[in-house]
Parts: C-alpha cells; sequence; structure tokens
C-alpha cells in the first residue's frame, strides 16, 4: 500500500466512525454541537499520533501476551496527558468536554490502530494511519454534530442559523435518539456514495 | 522461563516510563490548573455579586472572609466573598454543590442581605451537552437575579415546567433538561439555609482570609 493510501484510508474507505464503526461512545454523546465534534477529534488526534508511535517504537520488544496491557498502559498515559494540558491551557475546552477525554482510553479507535496497525508496521507508516484514522474520526464527528446541532438547536458552530426563521427547534435530535438516527441515515449515505463509486 | 521474565520486565518498564512521564506533565500543569480554577472564581465573584448591582465600593473577589463554623465538606473553613457599602457588608457570594443529572453541580451564588439572589455562577458540572449543560448560557442563568424564597408555599425556590416564571420563588426549566435546573435550585437552597443560619456571624465580618481580623 502506498504512503498516500496508508493516510487516506482513514478518512473516506474505512473511516472509523462510519465504516469501522469504532468509538461509538463519544460519537453518540458528544455530537451534540458541530465545535464538540471538532474539539473531541484533535484530542483523539493527538491521543493516537502518540500511541501509535510508541506502540510502534516498541511492537519488537512487546511480548505478543501482554501485548494489551502495554498498550493501554502507553495509551492512558497519553490521554492523561490531553486531560492535565486541557485543564492547564484551554480551561474553557476542557470544561465543554469534561467526562469524554478521560473516556478516551476506552476509545475502541486508538486500541484498534495500535493493535490491528502500530504493532505491525513502521514508525512512519503508523504516522501517516493515525493521522488519517484521526482526522476520518474528527470529519466525521463534525458532520454528525452539525446535522444535530442545525435540526436540534438551529445554530452552526453556535451561530444563529435558523433561529430568525420562526424554526421550531427539533430537539430530538440533541437526545440519545437523534444521534442513532443521524448515525444511521449518514452510514446509509456513506454505503451509496461509496458503492456508486467502485 | 526466560519469556515469562520478558513480560514481566516489558510491562514493569512500560508502567514506570508512563508513570514518570505523567509525573512530569503533572508537574508541569499543575499550578496551571490550579490557578485557572482561581481564576474562574474570581470571575465567577464578579458574575454572583456584581459590584454595579449590589453598589459596593470595594471588590468582593478580593475581600474572602471566613467563619469559626461554617465548614465545607471537607472541615476546611467556607470561603465567603463580601461586598460592602460605607463600610457596611451589603451582599457575600460563597460556592454551593446540588445533584444534578450527571453528578455534582457546583455553582457561585450571590446574596443581598434580604435573602435576595444577585446572580449566579456555574462552576463546575457534568451534564448532557446540549440539554442539561444548557445551565451555562446567560439566557438560563441570567433569570436568577432577584429571586427570594419568601412567600413559597414549601419556603424554597423552585422549578416550574413548561410556563413562564411569574412568582418570586419560581425559575424556569430548560427545554428538555428539568434535572440540571433542579440540582441549581439545590444548590441555591441549600446555600440561601446556611446564609440564614450564619446571618449574624457574616454581619459580624467574620475573619479575613489570612487570620486578621
Amino acid at each position: 500500500m502506498s504512503l498516500w493510501q496508508e493516510f487516506n484510508k482513514g478518512i473516506i474507505k474505512q473511516n472509523p466512525v462510519l465504516r469501522l464503526v469504532l468509538g461509538m461512545c463519544p460519537t453518540l454523546a458528544v455530537t451534540t454541537a458541530a465545535i464538540n465534534g471538532v474539539a473531541m477529534g484533535c484530542a483523539v488526534i493527538f491521543v493516537l499520533l502518540g500511541s501509535n508511535i510508541v506502540v510502534s517504537l516498541i511492537r519488537k520488544v512487546t511480548p505478543a501476551k501482554v501485548r494489551i496491557p502495554v498498550f493501554i498502559v502507553v495509551i492512558a498515559a497519553f490521554v492523561t496527558t490531553v486531560d492535565m494540558l486541557m485543564a492547564g491551557f484551554f480551561a474553557d475546552l476542557h470544561k465543554v468536554l469534561g467526562i469524554f477525554i478521560p473516556l478516551i482510553v476506552v476509545n475502541c479507535i486508538i486500541l484498534g490502530r495500535a493493535e490491528a496497525f502500530a504493532s505491525r508496521k513502521s514508525v512512519f507508516s503508523s504516522i501517516l494511519d493515525a493521522l488519517g484514522m484521526g482526522i476520518g474520526f474528527t470529519l466525521a464527528l463534525t458532520v454528525l454534530g452539525s446535522i444535530r446541532e442545525i435540526l436540534g438547536n438551529g445554530t452552526i458552530f453556535g451561530f444563529n442559523l435558523l433561529g430568525s426563521l420562526g424554526y421550531q427547534k427539533f430537539i430530538i435530535m440533541l437526545l440519545p435518539p437523534g444521534a442513532f438516527i443521524a448515525l444511521g441515515l449518514l452510514m446509509g449515505l456513506m454505503n451509496k456514495l461509496t458503492r456508486q463509486n467502485s | 522461563m526466560r519469556s515469562t521474565v520478558m513480560l514481566v520486565v516489558v510491562l514493569t518498564l512500560v508502567c514506570l516510563i508512563s508513570a514518570f512521564a505523567l509525573a512530569l506533565v503533572n508537574g508541569l500543569t499543575e499550578d496551571r490548573i490550579a490557578e485557572q480554577k482561581r481564576l474562574a472564581e474570581l470571575r465567577a465573584v464578579e458574575v454572583a455579586l456584581p459590584r454595579d448591582y449590589i453598589e459596593c465600593e470595594n471588590d468582593p473577589s478580593q475581600d474572602v472572609r471566613t467563619l469559626s463554623d461554617w465548614k465545607e465538606a471537607d472541615g476546611a473553613p467556607k470561603k465567603i466573598c463580601v461586598g460592602k457599602k460605607d463600610g457596611k457588608i451589603v451582599g457575600v457570594a460563597f460556592t454551593s454543590k446540588g445533584e444534578g443529572y450527571g453528578g455534582f453541580i457546583t455553582i457561585m451564588m450571590g446574596v443581598d442581605l434580604n435573602g435576595k439572589i444577585t446572580g449566579i455562577e456555574i462552576l463546575e458540572h457534568l451534564e448532557t451537552p446540549g440539554l442539561g449543560a444548557n445551565i451555562e448560557k446567560q439566557s438560563f442563568k441570567g433569570q436568577f437575579r432577584g429571586k427570594f424564597r419568601v412567600g413559597s408555599p414549601d419556603g424554597k425556590l423552585q422549578v416550574v415546567k413548561g410556563r413562564k416564571a411569574d412568582k418570586n420563588w419560581e425559575v424556569e426549566a430548560l427545554t428538555g433538561a428539568t434535572v440540571s435546573p433542579r440540582g441549581i435550585v439545590q444548590a441555591l437552597n441549600n446555600g440561601l439555609a446556611m446564609f440564614e443560619k450564619y446571618k449574624e456571624q457574616i454581619l459580624a465580618g467574620g475573619t479575613l482570609e489570612g487570620g486578621a481580623k
């Protein structure tokens, strides 16, 4: 696989949310607004990049039997780092994302990429993989967050979009069922689009 | 045997290095996090006890007192910020907690001497983004100014659903979220009860933070 494909695959072909259906907990929970999707995505990109690099670096000395505990410890260390850095330097953002930052530890995308990719490939490929997957995750969350924010609240990134038109807010889109409905339709759309391509 | 030893060695090393890295990051961010928290509280005092609203001449966020009897849950003395006019205390701000949907909600609340709320600010909460988290919106938290509990059937502030709040003890709920506003009202009611209980001591001035009378 070429390097470009290594990067590219996470965005559409193997999009972690819409294709691999990984990391559903934060996907469903934080996407009540577009900005939450962007912020969550950035945190995941950072953790994924860090864990992929370290896991790839130590892949030759990690015994297969303890690889999962090793991955988890590495991932947890990066997540805690993000949590502390955010609390110290981006206090407002940290307040918004709150509980979801510590939960990145159990995000399947991170462990999945460590297990399926970084533990077998070179550091450089792992970096490309982390960036591609991270961006794919961020895009999916941002699109989902935008749909839910527009329909549920009439705004996009906090700007009033439909409010002045007398828009009746579709509150269910902000509630958990709205997350499932929007995600399902988005996955269907994705399937349709990629099928036509191939 | 050799491979078993390797398992232990590798896992131990990974844990040690991770712990060391975290200690390093903690050392780098600890002071900043504490500073951010302090700044957030100072800003909250200005919102909860606005200087132009209670017409005080000092800066309440800089005038912190403690009382001998009023303690936090952990035993530390409760910090109270006071606003003064002509040398007399006209309003106080302090933190209070109530139970929300996702955990405790911590607020900074301001009260004048008649027990009227002068304002509130949300310090910490774990409410659902897009729903309960809307307690942070100005349209919600701005409604508390001037509320007081006198006249209420149970002597407390109350949350009303689906209609405008038209009494001085009524607070409007948020669309799709009732538990979070109730948590805030619970925090306010707790805080008001404590305020009444220690009012005499508060008026006496308490102890300036740092020890001086």
